[in-house]
């Protein structure tokens, strides 16, 4: 087994998911890797359809058929200190640690929560599944943990419905169920998208307060470039299912290497500046369907080259923690 | 003004001081629900078709509780054994000053009273198509969820032999399995008299009616395993929708286990269609069973099933028997006319669309 450092939580490495649908086989990710060290938060940014969700879900086997993980390790280690390859648990193994020791917020707070159970069922749920603990302590967790989120009056909303909830509270519901058996890791799959810019806030803080709290690492899945800069230690930008480049946050902000996230820079707008017309990337998402052996960004490309049609890249370090996978500074 | 509705809360609340006294904090953490429950009560009861449906409900199952001890007449003896004198005579029609003797319902050809046989009839149909809606819905919801939620090979599996079983007359199938069942079912009743007795109980027979009871036995069996398609389809459907749903994908990624997935959050979230359909399928199931036994299928004299006293009305049909079929078919309409239009108002009470304006109309 391959070896992690002493204070890393989650080795991924070479993750390949691909879905097998009528139109063809779909390369959701390829080779995809990941490390995440102990309190530490890991932004992944990347479009839509670059195989982000379904990189972090691949990594405790939540693929459902047709999707499948064709190959990779996932390397964590559980909160006991042994380090277990998740790519070959089975699924009750499987079972133990989803929600205790890695755990989800996902990206649409009002269809995340069962309308039929409250605030408080869905928590206590969680805790009575994987901790051997009676009904009334779960209920006292439930209460405690609602405060920790910072919801008001939590004596009386862990008896509330989803539908009584607002959509922040909604949300903030799903992180009490997600940090409810202090998990190792939590993975934030776009938990701010659905919800207004000023809650959006509220709850990039709270999540950040609660990694200190509980010394969590946070995975955190976004397009929103802001974010990233504001929370992130450490940012993986993925493309057409592929890591195109990784660095800590300064890096990725102060010298992008790849093309790919120069032009996603570019494209944020900048208030200091008055522009006429946005940046964009010319061009869309490839698509995933049977695609060729070369880098994805090829066709949208400006320094496009003859050998990126024909061979993704291998990984070139250029400092340290500062990877890129891009012909340009491989030939260079 | 309702009477239904209060004396349903009455009822509500007791049940919920019952709960409270054994489990201290139930009613508090259940107020909702119980407020939930007495929305779908007064909604229910303040449309007519509830209110009627809910009441010849009430009455057909009261009496197929109570009937067969409320009967007053054996229905495995024959008057007509006792007294050769009426022998012409029979069936007797009936009889509004000058009975001498003959009920005032008339009588079957053996001189049964109709309205006592009638009475236990009650028993029989309900019986039966619970047992067979009960008993389909469980194998159809399971099959369903199972197709639904896998996917892949198992739910083309299931799919494809439900498509199979649906391809089939439903009546035409359960004629042929009942007609197979039916002699191994009598050996085995008659070597089983424990079960012979428990089945005997369930329809208010007489025990040593072991071949009768096999007949039954055969009949609903085979209603049963005609009936489950639909479920099947509905509940896969059902899942379908709702295992894409966050809250599902969630739980999984909680670490839930399959069967809690399956029977916390799947099932109860597709459960009002399933009472919707569960409703109206009593009714047909206990039309089908009659019409099945009016075909021979089912009991053989002196069972008194409803389809079969149609059936031996036929022979004397109009003139001499028009009674036996008007009462018997009358009986048979109140069963099937409570329960579709209890389902009726059921489908308008759980649809989220119709229940507001019917809470609206209500407070108005």
């Amino acid at each position: 087994m391959a070896e992690m450092m002493d204070n890393q939580v989650l080795r991924a490495r070479g993750l390949t998911v691909r879905f097998y649908t009528y139109a063809g086989v779909v390369h959701a990710v390829t080779e995809a890797y990941l490390n995440v060290y102990e309190g530490e938060t890991v932004a992944i940014v990347g479009e839509t359809g670059s195989g982000k969700s379904v990189f972090t879900r691949a990594l405790t086997g939540l693929i459902e058929p047709p999707g499948r993980v064709e190959a990779g390790s996932v390397l964590f280690k559980r909160k006991d200190g042994s380090v277990v390859d998740l790519a070959k648990l089975n699924k009750e193994e499987l079972g133990e640690i989803r929600g205790y020791e890695i755990a989800y917020v996902f990206q649409d707070p009002s269809s995340a929560l069962d309308p039929l159970y409250t605030a408080g069922d869905h928590i206590m749920e969680t805790i009575l599944e994987h901790q051997k603990v009676g009904k009334g302590e779960a209920r006292r967790e439930a209460v405690r943990l609602l405060k920790d989120v910072l919801i008001p009056n939590p004596e009386v909303r862990v008896k509330s419905y989803p539908h009584e909830l607002s959509g922040g509270m909604r949300q903030r519901v799903v992180i009490a169920t997600a940090i409810a058996n202090k998990p190792k890791l939590v993975i934030a799959d776009e938990p701010t998208t659905n919800l207004d810019v000023t809650v959006q806030a509220q709850i990039l803080d709270l999540l950040d307060e609660l990694r200190r709290k509980y010394g969590m690492s946070v995975i955190l899945i976004t397009h929103n470039l802001g974010v990233v800069a504001e929370v992130a230690d450490r940012v993986y930008v993925m493309y057409g299912g592929r890591v195109v480049e990784t660095a800590d946050v300064f890096t990725i902000f102060e010298s992008p290497s790849h093309p790919y996230t120069e032009m996603l820079l570019r494209a944020v707008p900048d208030p200091t500046r008055r522009v006429k017309r946005l940046e964009s990337i010319p061009g869309s998402v490839p698509n995933l369907i049977d695609m060729g052996p070369g880098c994805p960004f090829a066709p949208r490309c400006p320094h496009a080259m003859e050998v990126c049609e024909k061979e993704f890249p291998g990984a070139l370090q250029l400092a340290d923690g500062h990877i890129v996978h891009c012909w340009l500074h491989l030939r260079r | 003004m309702n009477i239904l509705y209060k004396s349903s809360t009455v009822l509500l609340n007791k049940y919920a001081e019952l709960r409270e006294r054994f489990n201290p904090g139930w009613l508090e953490r259940n107020k909702s629900k119980l407020q939930e429950m007495k929305l779908t009560l007064y909604a229910l009861t303040t449309s007519k078709t509830g209110a009627a449906g809910l009441v010849l409900v009430l009455t057909t199952t009261f009496l197929a509780l109570f009937g067969p001890s409320l009967s007053w007449e054996p229905y495995d003896m024959y008057p007509v054994l006792k007294n050769p004198a009426l022998a012409g005579r029979l069936p007797h029609p009936p009889c509004m000053n000058d009975c001498s003797g003959m009920p005032l319902s008339g009588t079957d050809v053996y001189g049964r009273d109709i309205l006592s046989l009638i009475m236990r009839g009650f028993r029989i149909a309900l019986v039966m198509s619970l047992i067979i809606v009960v008993a389909s819905a469980a194998l159809g919801v399971l099959l369903g969820l199972v197709s639904g939620y896998f996917g892949g090979f198992i739910d083309e599996a299931i799919m494809r032999f439900t498509d199979m079983m649906l391809a089939f007359p439903g009546l035409v199938l359960a004629i042929a399995f009942s007609l197979t069942l039916r002699i191994s079912l009598r050996n085995v009743l008659i070597s089983n008299t424990a079960l012979t007795a428990l089945l005997a109980a369930l329809f208010a027979l007489n025990p040593a009616d072991a071949p009768n009871i096999a007949n039954i036995l055969s009949l609903f069996l085979a209603l049963i395993l005609v009936w489950w398609p639909p479920y099947a389809r509905v509940v896969r459907g059902s899942v379908l929708t709702l295992r894409e749903q966050g809250f599902i994908e969630a739980a999984r990624a909680l670490g839930l286990s399959t069967w809690r997935i399956l029977t916390k959050h799947i099932l109860p979230n597709i459960s009002s269609p399933l009472l919707v359909m569960f409703t109206f399928d009593m009714a047909t199931a206990a039309l089908s069973s009659a019409a099945l036994s009016f075909l021979g299928l089912g009991a053989q004299p002196p069972v008194p099933d409803l389809g079969l006293l149609i059936s031996m009305a036929g022979q004397y049909f109009p003139e001499r028997s028009w009674w036996i079929v008007l009462e018997a078919g009358f009986a048979l309409l109140l069963i099937s006319l409570g329960w579709n239009m209890l389902g009726d108002a059921l489908r308008d009470v759980f649809d989220p669309k119709t229940r507001r304006s019917i809470e609206l109309k209500a407070k108005l």
